[in-house]
């Protein structure tokens, strides 16, 4: 969904036209979806199977993907990825959390938290095309709730300034979600997102078409399906069902470098976005 | 005209609060941001274009959708746009899906950065009552930060003082009420968005106590749109300058009518009555005449309405009595000839609330309106000079209302109908 000019006050036009062509770099000029391959996850769980080497795994999926999330540390090491006009797009994580360190995981999180780790303007200075940054919802504590929607509120004002697009990942987490109230949370985490000034979502799938509607319906921004909850043989399944409610695209990580064939899995999804074939 | 010591935060506070009349009428629809998208704002754009038809004062969003729904603020007629500038958890009660277990606050736009939005003022909470006095007292900074930024640039802050947590009790609502609305104002709030204390006397004490404009949130406690209208009238006769309206107006059948009849009563003075039949659009009667039982109640309830007693003579509508079990009642049935019949002028049809008007100053006495009545229904008062003229009780009749047969009916105006 591009920003029609005529849409947007003369008093804020700088700020716009910014954020208006680094989105237009995000998506696919033809269809106007998406594919963004997360592979920041390094920076939250360590070196894991798929991305242990990340400039290799980067260069694997570039052709098929419209862009790609790290974290700033590892802009560098990717760099010669990212350049030029058909490159994928570079999103930087601002954020860092300990939420998806779970039962599995070596080390799991007692409490979660979430912290910022970086500003807007460190994020140009790396040539990014936008922010990713995580909304957590079902903290324990509504303090750690509070301060994350601040966080995403401060980073939404701040990149505002640059024209920079922010990416919010909205995910209910913890203790206190259930499946039943799973999609509630997640309608409520998407839409203080857009209000805080997202200009788009991610969420994960939410079990069907229908209810995933319902999302993209109260967000007016474009909403990508996050692969969260979602194994690699699911994936297109979840994908298909999310574009038929309206999203934009998906935002894809452990569903496909975890994947027995990641390219394959990626082809067939780009299949799917953009109906290459 | 509210003057402030900021001509910044005059010119902007003139833009929602009208300099005219000293009023104002607000709608707050930034409900998504704190319990996610509930009816009426899921899309929040077709919302706001039928608010923005009804013409408030000002509207009020988050800052994400101020930046993505721009476009209803960029004309001189447009509403004022106000800034949302935090962000709460305090209204997910125990219903909610998510409920809170602790309210918290956090700041989401500086006043600079509402600026940038074209804001005309930001609205920040206010919570007092908390049962951790830390938290008030983090609220109270908090406000100190936002008034002193707002001072520097000469932007409206408007506090929304609210009695919220768990200290607050029915016993002492009016005096938290009033408590949030000084202290808010100490701090160099230049306007309030509260609730109503319950009462007159405490809600005018309340409101000179704390100096500055008073917006009441007239549907926070209400069940029914007359419930509402009711808070906001009473608030406003106890000195409020206007009202804030948020579900009431966005969950609305039609947003616009709604905003509409507020600002009829906020703006023109109209009674309750009048409104909400404005709500409900022009009415005419429908007679029923063999249910009539000639108790002849509705002369007595039109005399009260419109000259505070009773006196069947000066009725705007008359019973006819054809034997001893048959009656005929004989109310204005709009059919216009005194209209006609006025040399003046003075009497004038409203087509949006269907019912003839008389325009005092216009009318001379004259006297040609009275045989003109093809039902000999308009009378004439000699002592003001001035003929009785059915208003259709400026669309509710209260004719229709208590007749009990039910031998008048106020059914919807249609041409045809006449």
């Amino acid at each position: 969904m591009p920003i029609e000019r005529e849409e947007l006050g003369a008093s804020i036009m700088p700020i716009i036209m910014g954020k208006a062509i680094r989105l237009g770099q995000l998506m696919n000029a033809e269809d106007e979806r998406a594919i963004i391959f997360e592979a920041d996850e390094g920076s939250m769980l360590g070196p894991t199977p798929g991305l242990s080497n990340l400039p290799e795994a980067v260069s694997m999926v570039k052709d098929k993907v419209d862009g790609v999330v790290l974290s700033s540390g590892q802009v560098e090491r990717s760099v010669e990825h990212l350049r030029g006009k058909g490159a994928p797009a570079l999103l930087i994580r601002a954020d860092w959390t300990n939420a998806f360190r779970d039962e599995t995981y070596f080390l799991p999180t007692r409490k979660v938290r979430h912290v910022l780790n970086l500003e807007p303007k460190d994020a140009v200075a790396l040539g990014a095309s936008a922010l990713a940054a995580f909304l957590l919802v079902g903290y324990d504590d509504d303090e750690d709730e509070a301060r994350n929607l601040e966080t995403v509120a401060t980073l939404a004002r701040e990149s505002e300034k640059f024209g920079l697009p922010l990416l919010v990942e909205c995910i209910p987490i913890g203790e206190r979600i259930t499946e039943m109230n799973y999609l509630d949370c997640a309608k409520l985490a998407t839409r203080m997102a857009v209000e805080a000034g997202a200009d788009i979502i991610a969420t994960p799938y939410t079990g069907s078409a229908a209810t995933f509607r319902e999302i993209v319906d109260a967000s007016k921004t474009p909403v990508l399906m996050l692969d969260r909850r979602i194994d690699a043989g699911s994936l297109l399944k979840a994908v298909e069902e999310s574009l038929k409610a309206g999203a934009t695209g998906a935002v894809v990580g452990r569903s496909v470098h975890r994947a027995a064939d990641p390219l394959t899995q990626l082809t067939a999804l780009h299949g799917l976005v953009h109906r290459s074939e | 005209m509210i003057s402030t010591s900021s001509p910044g935060k005059t010119i902007r506070l003139s833009k929602i609060i009208d300099p005219d009349d000293g009023r104002a009428v607000v709608v707050a629809a930034d409900h998504g941001f704190m319990l996610g998208p509930i009816r009426g704002v899921v899309d929040l754009e077709k919302t706001l274009e039928r608010v923005v038809k009804g013409r408030p004062d000002a509207i009020l969003v988050s800052p994400g959708q101020a930046m993505r729904l721009n476009h209803f603020f960029r004309r001189k007629d447009s509403p004022a746009l106000l800034v949302r500038a935090d962000w709460t958890n305090a209204f997910r009660d125990k219903t909610y899906t998510l409920p809170a277990r602790r309210i918290k606050r956090v700041a989401v736009a500086n006043a600079k950065e509402a600026i940038a939005l074209g804001a005309s003022g930001i609205v920040t909470y206010f919570f007092i009552g908390q049962s951790d006095e830390e938290a008030e007292a983090r609220d109270f900074e908090l406000m100190t930060f936002f008034a002193r930024e707002c001072r520097e640039l000469g932007l409206p802050l408007i506090v929304e003082a609210l009695p919220m947590g768990e200290r607050v009790t029915g016993a002492n609502f009016a005096d938290l009420d009033a408590a949030g609305m000084r202290i808010a104002a100490e701090t160099g709030a230049d306007a309030l968005k509260v609730l109503y204390t319950g009462d007159t006397d405490s809600f005018e004490r309340a409101v000179r106590a704390a100096g500055i404009p008073i917006l009441v949130l007239g549907g926070a406690k209400a069940k029914t749109v007359r419930d509402s209208l009711e808070i906001a009238k009473e608030a406003i006769d106890a000195g409020a300058v206007g009202v804030v309206y948020g579900r009431q107006v966005v969950q609305a059948e039609d947003p616009s009518e709604f905003v509409g009849a507020v600002r009829a009563l906020v703006h023109e003075g109209k009674s309750i009555g009048e409104v909400v039949g404005g709500v409900k659009g022009p009415v005419r009667l429908q007679v029923i005449a063999s249910d009539c039982t000639n108790c002849r109640l509705c002369e007595a309830i039109c005399t009260f309405t419109h000259d505070g007693f009773f006196s069947p003579s000066r009725a705007r509508l008359r019973v006819d009595v054809v034997s001893i079990n048959r009656f005929i009642p004989y109310p204005c049935t709009l059919c216009g000839h005194c209209v006609k019949s006025c040399p003046v002028g003075a009497l004038i049809f409203n087509a949006k609330l269907g019912y003839v008007e008389l325009i005092e100053e216009k009318c001379n006495g004259c006297k040609e309106c009275v045989p003109a009545c093809p039902f000999n229904i308009v009378g004439f008062d000699e002592e003001k000079n001035k003929p009785f003229i059915c208003d259709m009780c400026k669309g509710s009749p209260k004719c229709a209302e208590w007749c009990q047969p039910v031998a008048l009916k106020a059914v919807p105006y249609t041409r045809e109908g006449t």
